[in-house]
């Protein structure tokens, strides 16, 4: 019985003189990881023109339905992405969303796209619905 | 009939039948392109090949009628093999932008390609490319990469419209589709080839990009511009009806949808829409609540009754409206307002009074289908093609199968291309003869023609004088007693509107109001002076010269879903429901009564008329207790005979006559 005891301090003994593996965050963080799923972002070619096409398939994919797209056609005055299509309107519910990255796996062209920046806590409902204008990576 | 194999299965089906249609029968799919069952067999796009055991070579299916004890084989290697070298060769030029082509979620080309294709393309070099989008028409785009050249657009056209604008043009692997007259592409069932194309080929404009097939939620509806009642699917996204696609109900569209129905929507979700009741201030309006509009009606008519009596209340309502709330409008002028002047009008067109049962007992009642069968048509002061467009492509398909035409009006009509020789030339002022049969002389000039007939179908249209009908009916009469058997004169009156008939059964008869001029009135009695109407309550109606008769009247209220020119001089304004807001039926003009579903919702706090007529009851104090359109249906069937036979249940998707029957001859009696 007292064997045991000792045998468990033991190890809780060892640990105490190993490195350290919380990070006092938010004070200190960690590099994500490369390939890390978090808020999304929508993306623009290198021409500064959107990527996305307004095809709705990462709504489709969407298992929790939290994505929202209305599209509409470019014309040669407004052009807002390459090809006929753009989309007007696109809205991701964040507390909805799981983060599964299935719309990002299922855009035919790599505008949607989930990134490393995680610290979506708001105190408004309605902050989590993000808007084309906050997922919309800026111009450069 | 010739029994055959079809993947080990035994059918028997006529002779002549095609291998596809006969695979079809016992449920057994042969993909294609090109063949469509209403379509003449063009077998171009060798998608449905099939092995016929004991050929060497592999046949198209839409092409090669059974014989037999012939063994088909549509799964084999062999079929196979060809299936996906088909697809590889379509694919060549055929663009992948599934992701923004509005066909992507329910193109048969697409379908195909998973289920059949070959997963890769060989093809390596450039495709061809056009300029792309290219419009049509105002309504149809056309995307030259997407085509397959299936025809299908161009054999619509030339067959069932039989409107050709649109053809081939080129050669080879040149060749493209074009519209072919200089005026464009303007046939009214242009919409139809964008359904036929199973490809992205031919979209449609307004429908561009607004949504993915897999987002609408489809629901049942019948299309509410014309007296034909086609039966269509509403395409709703977001409580916004994104298109209307044809919902198809043989005897009364054949599946076809005219250009009226199809793009006639956007009206519903406009944003000047009338939201809430308004209420006259000075020379504009402040929106109320329901309660406050409602109290000022009433006490618009109580102060009419007051100071007029009840005869200087009436109520003029539309045949957009639903048989429930035109019979709860009705209700409600003759039970509460105590007035027995309710009527509807028909856009400054006199309606000509509904055939009376006893002028032509035994005379068949006109259905749709009667035209398949007829061999003589004659059309009086009517033009289906404006009027129920649907019935003009029904007319054309009888005069291809050999039955002739013909047309007594003062103008000519799109329909007068097809028409046989007319004793009485178009133009001719046919009311300066007065004959005893009626227009100019019906009897005279037109009996041989149809004594000739062994089915002859009479249409009436809405321009007819409706005081030579009786004498025409009578002139009917005769003949037809005269002639072979039993219903062999078909006859009816071409209603426009969406619920003509219904207005017709649910205000029965005796109250049909002109809105010619400035005359309200009974007919027969339509001297009857209109300075004595006082207080008017319109439903859903323009009156042309409205600022005129407002100076007659001390109170009126419009019911209606826009501001319109008639509402804006009005005292109190309700906001109305639309066709695809409201539960009820329609009744089209062959007597048909099909149902409206609630599909989507009212703008603000826009109500159905029948609610209205129910508030305003009980705001009189008169215990009305309807609660929803199926309550005052079952009243409906209670009280007017001709309808006893109808409820909800009975009438199911597809619809049935108002007698109860859903086919088969019905005549006047």
């Amino acid at each position: 019985m007292l064997t045991e005891l000792l045998q468990a301090l033991g190890i809780t003994g060892k640990y105490l003189f190993t490195r350290s593996v919380t990070l006092r965050y938010p004070e200190e963080r960690r590099e994500p990881y490369l390939r890390t799923r978090w808020r999304h972002k929508l993306m623009r070619h290198e021409n500064g023109l959107e990527r996305c096409i307004g095809c709705s398939l990462c709504e489709a994919a969407c298992p929790a339905r939290c994505i929202r797209v209305v599209a509409e056609e470019n014309t040669e005055e407004a052009r807002v992405s390459p090809g006929e299509r753009y989309a007007k309107e696109y809205e991701i519910n964040m507390i909805r969303c799981i983060f599964c990255g299935l719309c990002q796996e299922a855009c035919p062209v790599e505008a949607i796209v989930l990134r490393e920046d995680f610290e979506l806590a708001d105190y408004e409902r309605d902050s989590f619905r993000f808007t084309k204008d906050r997922l919309l990576e800026p111009q450069k | 009939m010739v029994t055959l194999r079809i993947d080990d299965r035994e059918t028997t089906v006529a002779d002549g039948t095609m291998i596809i249609e006969a695979a079809r029968g016992i449920g057994i799919e042969i993909p294609h392109f090109c063949y469509h069952p209403k379509l003449s067999v063009s077998g171009s796009c060798k998608m449905c090949l099939v092995e016929v055991e004991g050929l060497a070579k592999l046949v198209t299916a839409c092409t090669t009628a059974v014989s037999r004890n012939i063994v088909v084989r549509t799964r084999s290697e062999k079929v196979k093999e060809a299936q996906r070298a088909t697809l590889s060769m379509l694919l060549i030029n055929h663009p992948l932008d599934c992701p923004v082509c509005d066909k992507g979620g329910e193109c048969p080309l697409q379908d195909y390609t998973y289920r059949y294709g070959p997963g890769k393309s060989e093809f390596s070099d450039e495709k061809w490319h056009f300029k792309k989008p290219v419009d049509l028409s105002p309504l149809i785009v056309l995307d030259r990469e997407r085509c397959i050249l299936c025809t299908r657009c161009v054999r619509f056209q030339e067959e069932v419209a039989v409107h050709p604008e649109i053809e081939v043009t080129e050669r080879g692997r040149g060749s493209f589709i074009e519209v072919a007259r200089p005026e464009g592409f303007t046939s009214n069932f242009s919409g139809n080839t964008i359904e036929l194309c199973p490809v992205g080929a031919l979209t449609s404009r307004p429908f561009r990009f607004k949504a993915r097939p897999w987002e609408l939620k489809r629901s049942p509806s019948l299309c509410p511009h014309c007296g034909c009642g086609c039966n269509i699917w509403l395409d709703v996204r977001e409580d916004k009806i994104m298109r209307v696609l044809a919902r198809e109900n043989p005897p009364v569209d054949g599946g076809w949808l005219c250009d009226r129905g199809r793009f006639g929507y956007r009206f519903v979700s406009h944003a000047s829409r009338l939201k809430t009741p308004l209420i006259r201030k000075g020379e504009g309006f402040i929106p109320c609540t329901w309660e406050e509009a409602i109290s000022r009606v009433i006490g618009g008519f109580k102060k009419g009754r007051e100071v007029y009596g009840s005869e200087s209340i009436r109520g003029l309502a539309s045949p957009k409206l639903t048989n429930e709330e035109l019979y709860l409008f009705r209700k409600f002028f003759q039970e509460v307002a105590g007035t027995n002047s309710s009527g509807y009008t028909l856009n400054g067109d006199l309606m000509i009074e509904s055939l009376r049962p006893a002028d032509c007992s035994g005379l068949r009642r006109f259905s749709f289908q009667d035209i398949d069968e007829a061999d003589s048509i004659f059309l009086i002061d009517g033009d289906p093609s404006k009027d129920l467009p649907i019935l003009d492509l029904r007319i054309k398909k009888a005069v291809k199968k050999g039955a002739r035409l013909f047309i007594a009006g003062s103008a000519e009509i799109e329909l007068s291309d097809f028409a046989s020789a007319s004793p009485i030339p178009v133009g001719t002022e046919l009311n300066s003869v007065p004959e005893k049969g009626g227009k100019g002389g019906f009897d005279r000039r037109f009996s041989g023609e149809i004594r000739d007939s062994k089915r002859s179908v009479i249409l009436l249209g809405r321009k007819t004088d409706p005081s030579e009908v009786e004498s025409l009916c009578s002139f009917l009469k005769e003949l037809h007693d005269n002639g072979g058997g039993e219903g062999w004169i078909s006859l009816g009156v071409l209603m426009p509107a969406a619920n003509t008939q219904g207005a017709q059964d649910m205000l029965s008869g005796d109250t049909i109001l002109n809105s010619q001029g400035i005359k309200y009135g009974v007919p027969g009695k339509s001297d009857v002076p209109d300075s004595r109407v006082k207080c008017l309550f319109i439903a859903r109606q323009e009156i042309p010269d409205i600022t005129n008769l407002r100076n007659h009247l001390d109170f009126l209220a419009v019911y209606d879903i826009f501001l319109s020119d008639t509402a804006r001089v009005a005292d109190v304004v309700l906001p109305a429901a639309a066709f695809s807001e409201i539960d009820g039926t329609y009744t089209n003009s062959e007597r048909r009564v099909q149902r409206l579903f609630k599909t989507t919702q009212t703008p603000g706090e826009a109500k159905p008329l029948w609610e209205v007529m129910t508030l305003l009851a009980k705001a009189t104090g008169t215990g009305w207790d309807f609660h929803s359109s199926r309550d005052v249906m079952r009243e409906i069937s209670e009280k007017i005979s001709l309808y006893r036979y109808i409820s909800y249940e009975e009438i199911g998707m597809k619809g049935s006559y108002a007698d109860g029957t859903t086919s088969g001859p019905r005549y006047y009696r």
